[in-house]
C-alpha cells in the first residue's frame, strides 16, 4: 500500500524532472495524439450525446410535471460542463487509452524491452510516458468539450425537436444559466484526470512482471486505478472548484 | 608509475538476492581491456543477474562496481547515460523493439546518441546489417525473423554505436549449432579487428574455449575460478570439475546442477 504511492510519487517525479531537464519528443507526442485524441473521438462523442439524451429525457419527464421544463436546458449543461462531460470523457479515455498504455509498456518490460531502453542510454519516462502525458494533456480537454457538446445538442434535439419545448426559450434559458466557469471547471477537471490516467496507466506498465499473465493483470489494474481515481478525485474536485470558479456567480 | 589504464570493469565483493534468495554472494573479478571474458557456469549461478550489474542495469545490495576505473555504485539513471552509451548490450531474446522495423531499431541508439544525418545513420545501418550477415533487411519487422536473425538485429543494433564494450547474455542459447558457431565466430571477429573489450555470459563450454582469453566460472552465486582459458581445464575446484565432467558426457549443466543438488 504505502510502497504503491511511493512508486506512484517517484514516477510523478521523474516525470516532473524530465520534463523539466529534456523537454519532450515532439515526433512521438504528435504519434500519441493520433492515438489517443482522434482515435477516442467517436466513442468520447457518442458516450457525451447519449449521456446528454438521456439526463434531458428524465429531467424533462419529472421537471415537467412541476411545470419547469425550460430548466431542462440548464440542468443538462451545467451537468454535462461541471461533472458528466469531464468524467464520462476520462472513463472512456481511460478504458481505451489506458489500457493500450499499460498493455504496451508492459509488454516491453516482460520482454526486456525497456532493460535495452535503459541499456542504450534511454530514459524509459522520458521516452515513453512524457509523450503520452503531453498528448493526454492536449487531447482530453479537447475530447470533453466534444464530450459536452454533443450532449448539448442531443438535449435541445431532444426537449426541442421531440419534446417541443419553443427553441427561443430552451436556448435563453441554457445560456442565462450556464457561465464560463461551468465550462473552465470541466476543462481544469479534464486536464486533471489525463494526468490521472497516464501515472496509474504507465506506473502498472512499467512494473508488469511474470509474462502474458502479468501484462493482463497490469491492463486490468491499470483501468480500474484511473477509473477509480477519477471518480474519486472528481468529487473533491467538485468542491474545490466550486470555491475557485463558483457556478452562482453572477455574469449578467 | 603505473600507467596501466585500469581494467573494463572491477567488481568486487558483489552481493545482490531477490524476495530473500541469495543470489550474488560476494562476486569479485576483473574483466581486461580489448579482449573476451566468459562469464561461465550452469543455469541459475547467476550469470545474467551479474551482467545486469556491469552497466547499472541492477544495482547491488552491496559491493562495488568500476568500469573503467569509475565507481558507478552511487551514480544516478542520468549519470549512467553515458557510460550506458559506451557499453552495448545483446540480450538473450535480443530485446527488439517490436514496433519498429529492423532498420529502426538498429537506428535507434544513433539517433539516441545525437546523430541528425539521416544519410550517416542509413549508411552505418546499412554497414552493421552486413557486417551481421542481415544486409537490406530493414524494413522487415522483428516478429517476421526467426530466432537466429533476431539475435544479429539485436547484435547489429548493440554495434551501431560503436561502442568499446559489449555484453553478451546468452548470445549461442536457443539456436542451432550453426547458427551459434556463426554468432561465436562474429564475436571473436568482433574482438581481434576491433578490439572491443567483450563479456560473454554463457554456459557453452564449445564456444567458451572458442571466444575467449578470460574465464570467471560461477556456481550458485559465487566465483568459483578465475583466469585463462587454457588453465581452465586443469582446475582442482570440484565445481569446474563436475561441470567439465557433465559436459564431456553430454548432459548439459543445467540438468547435472540438479542432479548433484537432490
Amino acid at each position: 500500500m504505502i510502497s504503491f504511492y511511493g512508486q506512484l510519487g517517484l514516477l510523478v517525479r521523474d516525470v516532473m524532472v524530465a520534463i523539466l531537464t529534456s523537454g519532450f519528443r515532439i515526433r512521438q507526442s504528435l504519434h500519441q495524439i493520433v492515438v489517443i485524441g482522434v482515435g477516442s473521438q467517436v466513442v468520447v462523442t457518442i458516450t457525451g450525446a447519449f449521456t446528454g439524451a438521456v439526463l434531458a429525457a428524465q429531467t424533462y419527464f419529472k421537471f415537467s410535471e412541476l411545470g419547469l421544463e425550460a430548466a431542462t436546458g440548464p440542468v443538462v449543461s451545467i451537468a454535462m460542463c461541471r461533472e458528466l462531460g469531464p468524467v464520462l470523457a476520462a472513463l472512456m479515455v481511460a478504458g481505451r487509452m489506458g489500457s493500450a498504455m499499460s498493455a504496451e509498456i508492459g509488454t516491453m518490460r516482460v520482454t526486456e524491452q525497456i532493460d535495452a531502453l535503459r541499456a542504450m542510454g534511454t530514459d524509459p519516462v522520458e521516452y515513453l510516458v512524457i509523450p503520452r502525458l503531453v498528448a493526454i494533456l492536449i487531447s482530453l480537454p479537447i475530447l470533453t468539450a466534444e464530450a459536452i457538446w454533443c450532449g448539448i445538442l442531443s438535449s435541445q434535439f431532444l426537449t426541442v425537436d421531440l419534446f417541443g419545448i419553443p427553441e427561443p426559450w430552451y436556448t435563453e434559458q441554457l445560456l442565462s444559466h450556464t457561465r464560463s466557469s461551468d465550462v473552465i471547471a470541466g476543462l481544469v477537471k479534464s486536464v486533471l484526470f489525463g494526468f490521472l490516467i497516464v501515472i496509474a496507466s504507465c506506473h502498472r506498465g512499467l512494473s508488469a512482471k511474470d509474462g502474458a499473465m502479468g501484462v493482463g493483470q497490469a491492463t486490468t489494474r491499470a483501468v480500474v486505478d484511473s477509473a477509480l481515481a477519477i471518480l474519486v478525485v472528481n468529487f473533491f474536485l467538485s468542491l474545490l472548484l466550486e470555491r475557485w470558479f463558483p457556478t452562482h456567480l453572477v455574469d449578467f | 608509475m603505473n600507467l596501466e589504464p585500469p581494467p573494463y570493469f572491477e567488481i568486487e565483493d558483489l552481493y545482490q538476492s531477490f524476495d530473500g534468495q541469495p543470489v550474488l554472494q560476494g562476486v569479485s573479478f576483473k574483466v581486461p581491456r580489448g579482449r573476451t571474458t566468459a562469464i561461465l557456469g550452469g543455469s541459475g549461478a547467476g550469470k545474467s543477474v551479474l551482467l545486469r550489474h556491469l552497466n547499472g542495469l541492477l544495482k547491488p545490495i552491496s559491493g562495488t562496481v568500476r568500469v573503467t576505473g569509475i565507481d558507478i555504485g552511487a551514480f544516478s539513471e542520468r549519470q549512467l547515460r553515458s557510460i550506458r552509451r559506451r557499453i552495448g548490450v545483446l540480450f538473450q531474446d535480443g530485446a527488439l523493439f517490436d514496433s519498429m522495423s529492423v532498420g529502426e531499431n538498429v537506428a535507434f541508439p544513433l539517433r539516441e546518441g545525437g546523430e541528425r544525418s539521416a544519410k550517416v545513420i542509413a549508411d552505418r545501418v546499412e554497414e552493421v546489417l552486413s557486417l551481421v550477415g542481415l544486409s537490406g533487411q530493414q524494413a522487415k519487422m522483428p516478429d517476421a525473423l526467426s530466432g537466429g536473425m533476431r539475435k544479429r538485429v539485436a547484435l547489429a543494433r548493440a554495434l551501431a554505436p560503436r561502442p568499446d564494450c559489449i555484453l553478451y547474455d546468452e548470445p549461442t542459447a536457443g539456436l542451432d549449432p550453426i547458427l551459434s558457431e556463426s554468432i561465436t565466430h562474429l564475436i571473436r571477429t568482433l574482438q581481434s579487428t576491433l578490439h572491443i573489450t567483450s563479456v560473454m555470459v554463457t554456459h557453452h563450454l564449445a564456444s567458451m574455449r572458442y571466444a575467449a582469453d578470460h574465464v570467471v566460472f560461477m556456481k550458485s552465486g559465487i566465483v568459483r575460478y578465475e583466469g585463462s582459458v587454457s588453465q581452465f581445464d586443469q582446475s582442482d575446484d570440484e565445481a569446474v570439475k563436475a561441470f567439465l565432467h557433465a559436459d564431456a558426457m553430454g548432459i548439459p549443466p543445467s540438468t547435472s546442477d540438479k542432479i548433484e543438488s537432490s
